[in-house]
């Protein structure tokens, strides 16, 4: 078929429509042949008319990229659909260049419902191209951003759980354990976390969790064998040894074969295919108190500079709680060792059983000033002492230690009643720079001399002692004067108390770690004290003391200090 | 496993006692490139169409950029169609790169198949200069259409599947083509693109058994006719036949054509085998 002339198809619509359009307009034939383009095309593709008419427009005219674009992507969708709209091509101008244009088209059918040819509509775009990269940097952009704050989210979510796992726990093997788990849970498939302690020479610790638990013993064992059988030049070594964070994205056999001597540890890696890991020391003052190894199975996404950034920040806030913990723990300790020497065995007496007894408190790392004494004045007779100073720590233990001094020397020397050593005790201690707070109970076992014995005391604000006779308890409860130390302003004079004692009778003298709950009044306490001492029966005075401080030792907050007496039976009175 | 039907859209038609004809689509659409060939061979043959894993009716969820960043990942799918169904004695047609697919799988499992079709096959889309290959583009006219193709993300929707008019009383056509028809995620085009533009399957032609027929296009910008008959050249087994059709998808231009071509070949190498 001879190819028509523009001139040909403008009689339809007139040569000012055609050739004015703002656009260039072509007719095809059936294979694709251009049979008519008007003057905006001509303009747009820089071609004579002649150049133009009976050449194969997709492959001939367009640029190579579009061109297979056509045969691959549009041409199916003209055959079938018979349209394509607003699709980007890049026209092949006479020049050779690219000219970047919208194309639409329309597959025309004659009356059988043959196609016979194509109309194409084109604009040329020439900013289209810079819209669609800017276009496409902002969906990158997008993305990246999109991606950022999902790690960030990410991030959030394991400082979150990495935070509570250390802030709930109080002890530092019991924290590394919580922690442990939070990174499996949340970015590792196993983990190790060591507890290297610089300033004990205990075994080296550690905590081991495996995503699935059913693995956490092997990881377990792994933990165990890596400190033998890892080599200094190892990624392990350089993290434990030289706490020097590693970064591995990729664990390969050859890395595991040359990285230990162990054939153990080289089939615990094939079973746990570790492929990237982290290891972080959590050092404090130039300390390294822990070593944090977090790994990911191969397979798996490989772990990156930011994971490493994370977990190295990670591992200086654990090192930094494990250090406050074992630093409570051990000035706990201290304070018990501190208190426990400073509680001296009662001598012993005649006609007298005495037992005392001290419990640190059970819960938290707090530490009681509370103390028990007793020993024999110089004429022989017996002085007891409990009382209480006001704080929980090392300096409260210290404290003690001093007023307990100050009381025995006084109560030792001075032979007037409890009353008084109190008085001179509360000067003495001022005196001498004891700055302290403290109850105290100061109490005499005198015999009279027909032989029968009372018990004469004096209260610094102390719990009133329980009287125990034939199975009956009572508290000797009178006015307590005030505490020791409130100084000289509050000079009031101080009273004693006596009480008739019979043989069999038992008195326990306590401080209120024994009968103070916080959420209860002192009286309930005491009500609930009694109670106990007389559901705990007739038996031997040791036993009942046990008894009582089982009934506590469940809601321990306070220490607890207990001196209890029992008058024996007369030894054989001279008939 | 119903999985790998599903994951790949696959429709069989025509005679279930037939020999099985498998036509696989080509770079840039899905199955339906073959509504109009397929039909003619369901008198006598069982028919199976399907779509690549990202094209058409697949499952989407199954394409990963990882795994089908090569051909063998799409010939690793084509034999798990044919294991699934138990298919021997195939007649496997492919158009475009889909013809190199099956070069693969039918070099993996050359007793499932009886011919194979190539339906303007390339085993190479650039040219290798040094080995006096000519393949019809060159590394830069490569980059070019990728980057046509990443120019048209976004006319992608309403560019590629229109509104079907007209069929007032099938609308479900209208509705089916837009929802499926030539319809990718430019990513997975992307990908395919890469995987199809990029790829060197020459050392395959070689490795083939299987007979087969070469069937060229007249001015196919794609696979031009040099390429149809280098690959002619390297199977030793196959012969070529060349259409008056042009362009790249005779399957759409000249369905008629193409099918005679095809069905004159298998007349010629024996009936099919209907038990």
């Amino acid at each position: 078929m001879a190819p028509r002339s523009p001139i040909d198809d403008s009689a339809a619509f007139g040569t000012a429509d055609w050739d004015g359009a703002p656009c260039g307009l072509l007719r095809l034939d059936e294979s694709g042949r251009i049979v008519a383009a008007n003057a905006g095309f001509l303009e747009r593709s820089e071609y004579a008319v002649g150049d133009v008419l009976g050449r194969r427009f997709w492959d001939e005219l367009l640029a190579v990229g579009s061109r297979a674009l056509f045969q691959t992507q549009l041409a199916p969708v003209l055959e079938l659909d018979g349209r394509l709209e607003e699709v980007m091509v890049d026209l092949r101008t006479a020049r050779g260049e690219r000219v970047p244009a919208l194309l639409n088209a329309t597959r025309l059918t004659g009356e059988t419902g043959t196609s016979i040819g194509t109309s194409i509509a084109l604009m040329s775009v020439p900013d289209r191209r810079t819209y669609e990269r800017e276009l496409r940097a902002a969906r990158d952009t997008a993305e990246r951003a999109l991606a950022a704050d999902a790690r960030a989210r990410r991030r959030l979510e394991l400082l979150n759980q990495a935070n509570t796992a250390l802030a709930s726990s109080t002890d530092a093997e019991i924290a590394a354990g919580s922690l442990a788990r939070a990174f499996v849970a949340q970015l590792a498939d196993w983990c190790l976390i060591y507890l290297p302690d610089p300033d004990a020479s205990e075994l080296l610790r550690w905590s081991a969790a495996h995503a699935d638990r059913a693995r956490t013993l092997l990881v377990d064992r792994l933990a165990e064998l890596l400190p033998v059988h890892a080599g200094p030049s190892s990624a392990f070594g350089h993290a434990l040894l030289r706490g020097e964070p590693v970064l591995l994205t990729e664990v390969t056999e050859q890395d595991q074969r040359e990285s230990t001597d162990s054939a153990e540890v080289l089939a615990l890696y094939s079973a746990l295919r570790p492929g990237s890991a982290i290891l972080v020391p959590g050092t404090v003052r130039a300390r390294q108190l822990a070593t944090i190894v977090v790994v990911r199975e191969h397979g798996r996404a490989p772990f990156t500079d930011d994971d490493l950034a994370d977990m190295t920040d990670l591992a200086a806030r654990t090192g930094i709680v494990i250090d406050n913990l074992r630093r409570q723990a051990r000035e706990h300790s201290n304070s018990v060792a501190l208190q426990q020497a400073l509680l001296t065995t009662p001598p012993p007496t005649p006609a007298l059983q005495i037992v005392t007894c001290y419990l640190p408190a059970t819960t938290g790392n707090e530490v009681g000033g509370d103390w028990y004494d007793a020993f024999l004045q110089p004429d022989g007779t017996p002085v007891l002492v409990i009382g209480d100073v006001v704080g929980h720590d090392i300096h409260a233990a210290a404290a003690m230690g001093q007023l307990r001094g100050v009381i025995r020397t006084v109560g030792y020397t001075q032979p007037g009643p409890p009353a008084d050593v109190l008085t001179r005790a509360d000067a003495a201690a001022r005196g001498l720079g004891v700055d302290v707070l403290a109850s105290a109970l100061v109490a005499h076992l005198e015999t009279g001399a027909d032989g029968s014995m009372a018990l004469r005391w004096s209260s610094a604000g102390h719990p009133p002692p329980i009287l125990c006779r034939q199975g009956q308890a009572r508290a000797l409860d009178v006015a307590p004067d005030r505490l020791l130390g409130l100084g000289p302003s509050l000079q009031k004079t101080r009273h004693d108390h006596q009480v008739p004692l019979e043989p069999g009778d038992t008195v326990l003298l306590y401080t209120d770690g024994l009968i103070e709950d916080v959420a209860e009044d002192i009286d309930v306490g005491i009500a609930r004290l009694i109670a106990s001492i007389e559901r705990a029966g007739r038996g031997g005075l040791d036993e009942l003391c046990d008894f009582i401080l089982k009934q506590r030792a469940a809601e321990g907050r306070d220490d607890v200090a207990l001196l209890a007496i029992r008058l024996l039976r007369r030894p054989s009175a001279p008939a | 496993m119903d999985g790998v039907l599903a994951r790949n859209n696959v429709r069989v038609s025509g005679q279930p006692q037939g020999q099985p004809i498998v036509f696989a689509h080509g770079y840039g659409c899905d199955q339906a490139m073959w509504r109009f060939v397929a039909p003619t061979f369901e008198p006598e043959y069982r028919v199976v169409v399907f779509d690549h894993v990202g094209f058409g009716g697949s499952d989407l969820a199954a394409w990963s950029a990882q795994r089908y960043g090569t051909l063998q990942a799409y010939a690793d799918d084509l034999l798990e169609i044919i294991r699934e169904l138990d298919l021997r004695d195939v007649v496997f047609v492919g158009h475009s790169v889909a013809a190199m697919i099956g070069v693969l799988a039918a070099n993996a499992e050359p007793r499932r198949f009886a011919h194979l079709i190539l339906l303007g096959p390339s085993p190479r889309y650039i040219d290798d200069m040094e080995a006096g290959y000519v393949g019809g583009f060159s590394e830069s006219e490569i980059d070019e259409l990728l980057e046509a193709l990443e120019g048209n993300h976004l006319g992608w929707s309403a560019g590629m599947a229109p509104v079907i008019m007209g069929n007032p009383d099938r609308p479900e056509l209208g509705r089916e083509l837009t929802e499926s028809f030539c319809r990718t995620d430019p990513r997975v085009a992307l990908t395919f693109a890469r995987a199809t533009f990029r790829s060197d399957n020459r050392a395959d032609l070689a490795r083939v058994t299987v007979p087969t027929l070469v069937v060229q296009c007249a001015q196919d910008a794609i696979a031009p006719e040099v390429v149809g008959a280098y690959v002619h050249e390297h199977i030793a087994t196959s012969e070529l036949v060349a259409l008056r059709a042009t362009g790249h998808c005779p399957n759409l231009s000249a369905p008629g054509e193409t099918a005679a071509a095809i069905g004159s070949y298998l007349q010629r190498h024996g009936a099919p085998i209907t038990d």
